[in-house]
């Protein structure tokens, strides 16, 4: 069964410019300047430290700029407010432990005023079915992490932003992830996936670009920028 | 988002929360039995001082109930900062104040609960009186208890960001109180002593009165206050 696919507002081209994010004293993110299309995946890469999960957080609306500007479609961030369109996994899962998997997804939906019908595509497509109504808490990580991918996509976002999706997947989870991605680029959706293993993403990417220290060292086609 | 967008919105997170709380009690039953202990406490320091043992009963009562909010407080606020749920509810398309709405209104439940729970003890330790009168209470200690859930909810926001969140709320929280107690204890006493509504009418609505001016507050404050 193929998960519903619904109209958010589309949230592309995501546009960042002279953005820099400051922690106290400390730069975390130095005159970024990027431009992510619609139907496009960007690998953000770099080593630890070097700004990326500050980087999807604020392009995610988590974290506010110190300096410079984040425009989606043209419209300044700030001016957008939580919108449906876009969707942010970072390093936690964002579940609630003591809610069962059916229900974190359910309540969700909810949230982002979607049918319920909508949620069995995803709990089978990322083959949560036998622990749909299992406490988070007592999920495997592996498990945990694809009820959090599964709950990401729900809605198809317009603008999807991951932070090392695959850490927990087994090759199972990192091929139902990679055909999940693949149906939201042909959907038209804007992805940006911050990880340190290239490899299992890469062959999706239009772009990737290197962060070092917070500054934007390197971007291009993908595989361009080591 | 509509008025009526905000209100579906505010009851997703109360739902959310009340079934959290069904199922695993962390906010209510350590706030319930934190509180039994204040309440006890106070009883044996105060019952027999020979003092107004009404006024130092009703005292005792709210001491217990707002030291009690405390833990449910950081605990309610906990299961937001746990695998950072609350990333996922500042990203879902809903106000921040609704947010903030439904999380009040989940724990004033949880000091409803607390709040029955210890008013036998609290009418049996310190002999207090059962007057007609006491329903006139009833407005008051429910102002009394929105206003320590709005404020508790608005500073345990604040918990889930870092490390020191928790010391905002001793030193914070209690002072904001300060005249939400002192409303609500003069009521108390009153009200069980056999006053009238006319006695106690001046300071409920003195309570309804800063509610609203929490709640304008907070609601405005609120979602900047999650921005990190």
């Amino acid at each position: 069964m193929q998960p519903p696919v619904f109209s958010p507002p589309v949230l592309t081209p995501l546009e960042l410019a002279g953005v820099h994010r400051l922690f106290g004293p400390v730069p975390a993110l130095v005159g970024i300047d990027l431009r992510c299309e619609a139907a496009t995946l960007t690998l953000v890469t770099g080593p630890n430290g070097a700004g990326k999960s500050t980087l999807l957080r604020l392009l995610a609306g988590l974290l506010r700029p110190s300096a410079g500007t984040i425009r989606y479609a043209g419209r300044p961030a700030e001016r957008l407010g939580p919108a449906p369109g876009r969707a942010y996994l970072g390093h936690h899962t964002q579940l609630y432990g003591d809610l069962t998997v059916r229900e974190n997804l359910a309540l969700a939906a909810d949230l982002r005023r979607l049918p319920r019908g909508s949620l069995e595509p995803w709990l089978e497509r990322f083959d949560l079915h036998a622990v749909a109504d299992r406490p988070a808490l007592a999920c495997s990580r592996g498990q945990a992490q694809r009820a959090a991918l599964a709950r990401t996509f729900l809605g198809d976002p317009s603008l999807v932003l991951l932070d090392e999706p695959t850490a927990g997947l087994d090759a199972g989870g990192e091929r139902t992830l990679r055909e999940t991605l693949a149906a939201a680029l042909r959907r038209g959706a804007a992805v940006l996936v911050a990880t340190h293993d290239p490899a299992s993403l890469g062959p999706l990417a239009a772009r990737t670009v290197r962060l070092s220290a917070g500054r934007l060292v390197a971007g291009g086609p993908a595989g361009g920028a080591s | 988002m509509s008025g009526a967008g905000f209100f579906r919105a505010a009851g997703l997170v109360l739902r959310k929360d009340l079934r959290l709380e069904r199922r695993c009690g962390e906010a209510t039953v350590p706030a319930l039995l934190f509180g039994a202990l204040v309440l006890l406490i106070a009883a044996f320091a105060l019952a027999e001082s020979g003092n107004d043992a009404t006024a130092a009963g009703c005292a005792a009562f709210w001491v217990a109930v707002g030291l009690s909010a405390n833990l449910a407080v950081v605990r309610g606020w906990a299961r937001e900062r746990d695998d950072g749920a609350l990333d996922a509810l500042r990203l879902a398309p809903i106000p921040p104040a609704a947010v903030l709405a439904g999380k009040t209104l989940a724990l004033a439940l949880s000091l409803l609960v607390v709040e029955v729970a210890l008013a036998a003890p609290a009418v049996a330790f310190f002999r207090l009186p059962a007057a007609p009168s006491a329903a006139w209470l009833l407005p008051a200690g429910l102002l009394a208890t929105l206003g320590i859930a709005l404020v508790g909810s608005l500073f345990g926001a604040m918990t889930v960001g870092g490390s020191r969140g928790e010391l905002l709320i001793g030193v914070a929280v209690y002072p904001l109180l300060v005249p939400l107690f002192l409303g609500v204890v003069e009521v108390s006493r009153t009200a069980l002593s056999g006053g009238g509504w006319a006695d106690v009418a001046g300071w409920t609505l003195l309570l309804a009165v800063f509610d609203a001016a929490l709640g304008a507050g907070a609601l405005w404050l609120f979602g900047p206050l999650l921005e990190e």
